[in-house]
């Protein structure tokens, strides 16, 4: 699977940017990016060992990214990263497969910071396609009853968990599920705001796991309603060696399992939507049509003008005067 | 009428902050003047990260990207104004418009500002040097923008439109060297008029034409503020390099002139629209004066002065809605701003 990277973050010379972005992401891409995750305050929360975890698709790609308070500083404030993977949307199923495993193993697979070397004078650049190895995961969920109610539900609720280990399992079980007929898209360690900002955008997602939320269950996608509960599962205590959220993603214990068949990736029509019609069947602007009305119409010869008759416009005149016609 | 407000300065200048500190001031209301915005979610998306800063004592996090939000300016229950607030992120001056979509907008919103409100922090004005200042403070991308979108007069336009208000906030005053604010910061003055001696050598160049109009187009004033009130935060690392000096606050915030800048750009807008209004009733009155020369023409063209009449007093009517609401806005900020040029 080919996948490109991605690291969002400042220095102390350079404003936050994009150092290194995907060949095909453009700025307006990197703007709904950081203006959404703009909306979240407390980045200290988020830590490298358990950040913020973010799946979509947007322009040319879909992304799997983390957000996390990087510990260094700018004039006191705490400096965030956003960093992670991104796929060409023609291998967005084989990516929706892979992304369990990658969740799980994030520390290695997500962290794009530790290959740019010294921040300060890294020079934003483009980055190179590379081959990710790939692999599926099976997530242990203790009972899968909520992914049977979700698989049905899914068009019209959302599932919701909280962002806890617990809450990531939930999370990472439904996205290992082989039943759904698309891929789920998910925002793990947000808030509202983040959420409405990615909306403006265009970007939906399926299972959201809030900062502030204690309770997992489902919500209404029109309403936010609560239409449903779920049990987080509890995590073994020795795996959480501080407090949730600061635990390790590893306390999933995820098995790695390999693709049970290839897939081959899938040519999609060009961002947009449907394919390009053949230029003849192209519909035409109203300039277009104009002109070509125009070039079809056949240009009569202006007659000639007769050349000027001092008596005739007199007569003409005598006419007016008198109101006769001729 | 929407006024477009576009805040913008170098990174770390204390942006945020400062609006933070603003729409929590004007949220409740200061002398008379209130802030609502569009919705209640704009309004709770500026105070969750104010009351983070209050209470957990915390710098809210630097900002990435932009953002725009519309709000509407009371006074005493009645309005004055909404106005579109633009906020950015530090970098986006410092990056060429293609590289970044924040600068490509940026150099777009300047142009279609009404008025601009610029963000710089004082502490590093007086304690670094001022040619590292300038570049700290971005003063000179700040020159180069202003003066590619709204300097040039065949840019900007030879008419009342073509001006633009420029407020100069002083952050971080509260930590200044005592010095610095000695004689009422008349140190900071003058060495931030040094540091922003392009913005500074343009509007006073405009001042000393002699056209009617022309030297009135750029009103510019500066003001020291602070978001968190005199011996509140202490600095906990001197600036050095690319770095900023960085504070730990100490005791509760408490704002100080923080609403002045905004006042001022905003009433000062709000008296262009009524110098355009002005300059209306007076062409208006010259054409009502040829027209009635003589009886003949009069009798003639009595329909047309009819209408050129009764527009001028619905202009005239206007412009007497418009003077207290200036009155209110202007006359406070005003009285506090210190002139760009001296």
């Amino acid at each position: 699977m080919q996948v490109e990277a991605f690291l969002f973050t400042r220095s102390q010379r350079r404003d936050f940017t994009a150092f290194v972005r995907p060949a095909g992401m453009s700025n307006r891409d990197v703007s709904v990016i950081a203006s959404a995750l703009n909306n979240v305050n407390d980045v200290e929360r988020l830590t490298r060992a358990f950040p913020a975890l973010y799946g979509f698709p947007l322009g040319e790609y879909v992304y799997l990214l983390r957000h996390y308070d990087s510990r260094r500083r700018h004039a006191g404030r705490a400096i965030s990263v956003v960093e992670g993977i991104a796929v060409r949307a023609t291998w967005a199923r084989h990516f929706a497969l892979a992304v369990p495993y990658l969740i799980a193993h994030q520390a290695e697979a997500l962290d794009i910071a530790s290959s740019v070397g010294d921040l300060e004078l890294f020079a934003p650049t483009l980055s190179a396609a590379y081959e990710l190895p790939e692999h599926a995961a099976e997530i242990a969920v203790p009972d899968t009853a909520y992914l049977d109610d979700f698989v049905a539900r899914r068009l019209e609720d959302r599932l919701i968990v909280p962002f806890t280990s617990g809450g990531l399992i939930l999370m990472t079980g439904a996205l290992a599920e082989r039943r759904f007929l698309s891929p789920l898209y998910f925002a793990f360690g947000t808030n509202r705001d983040v959420i409405a900002a990615f909306a403006d955008a265009g970007v939906s997602f399926d299972v959201i796991g809030f900062v502030n939320a204690e309770g997992a269950g489902f919500r209404s996608r029109e309403t936010g309603e609560k239409t449903g509960e779920i049990a987080v599962p509890v995590v073994e205590p020795e795996s959480e060696s501080a407090p949730q959220p600061a635990a390790d993603l590893t306390a999933m214990r995820p098995r790695a399992v390999p693709l049970r068949a290839p897939i081959p990736p899938r040519d999609l029509p060009p961002a947009g939507g449907a394919a390009d019609v053949p230029e003849s069947e192209r519909l035409l602007t109203m300039r277009e049509a104009r002109r070509q009305m125009r070039a079809l119409q056949p240009v009569e010869p202006e007659p000639p003008r007769p050349a000027f008759d001092p008596f005739a416009a007199l007569r003409r005149l005598l006419r007016l005067i008198v109101g006769r016609r001729e | 009428m929407t006024l477009k407000v576009t805040l913008f300065g170098g990174t770390g200048q204390g942006k945020t902050c400062y609006t933070l500190a603003l729409l929590y001031m004007m949220a409740t209301g200061i002398e008379g003047l209130r802030i609502e915005a569009q919705d209640a979610d704009t309004a709770t998306k500026y105070l969750n990260p104010w009351r983070d800063f209050v209470i957990g004592r915390k710098w809210p996090a630097p900002t990435m990207g932009r953002r725009e939000d519309v709000f509407t300016l009371y006074y005493e229950d009645q309005v004055i104004t909404e106005f579109r607030w633009v906020d950015y992120q530090g970098g986006a001056i410092n990056v060429p418009a293609d590289e970044s979509d924040e600068a490509a907008q940026l150099h777009a919103d300047i142009q279609e500002s009404n008025a601009v409100i610029i963000v710089a922090d004082a502490y590093t004005i007086a304690t670094r040097a001022a040619i590292e200042a300038e570049m700290l403070t971005s003063s000179t991308y700040i020159y180069n923008l202003l003066n590619n979108y709204k300097f040039k007069p065949n840019l900007a336009g030879e008419g009342i439109g073509g001006g633009i208000t420029i407020a100069l906030v002083l952050t971080k005053a509260d930590a200044l060297p005592e010095e610095y604010k000695a004689d009422n910061y008349d140190k900071l003055f003058q060495k931030t008029r040094q540091v922003f001696r392009g913005v500074v050598d343009f509007v006073e160049k405009e001042r000393r034409k002699t056209s009617s109009l022309r030297p009135w187009l750029y009103p510019s004033a500066m003001l020291p503020v602070s978001i968190v009130g005199d011996g509140r935060a202490q600095v906990t690392a001197e600036g050095e390099g690319y770095a900023l000096a960085s504070f730990e606050l100490v005791a509760a915030p408490e704002p100080v002139d923080v609403h002045y800048p905004f006042l001022y750009a905003i009433g000062n807008e709000l008296d262009r629209t009524a110098l355009t209004l002005e300059e209306r009733v007076d062409d208006l009155e010259k054409r009502l004066e040829k027209m009635s020369r003589n009886v003949l023409k009069r009798i003639l063209r009595g329909r047309s002065i009819r209408e050129l009449h009764a527009e001028r007093q619905q202009v005239a009517a206007r412009l007497r809605e418009l003077e207290p609401q200036i009155q209110a806005v202007a006359g406070v900020a005003n009285k506090k701003m210190r002139p760009l040029v001296p």
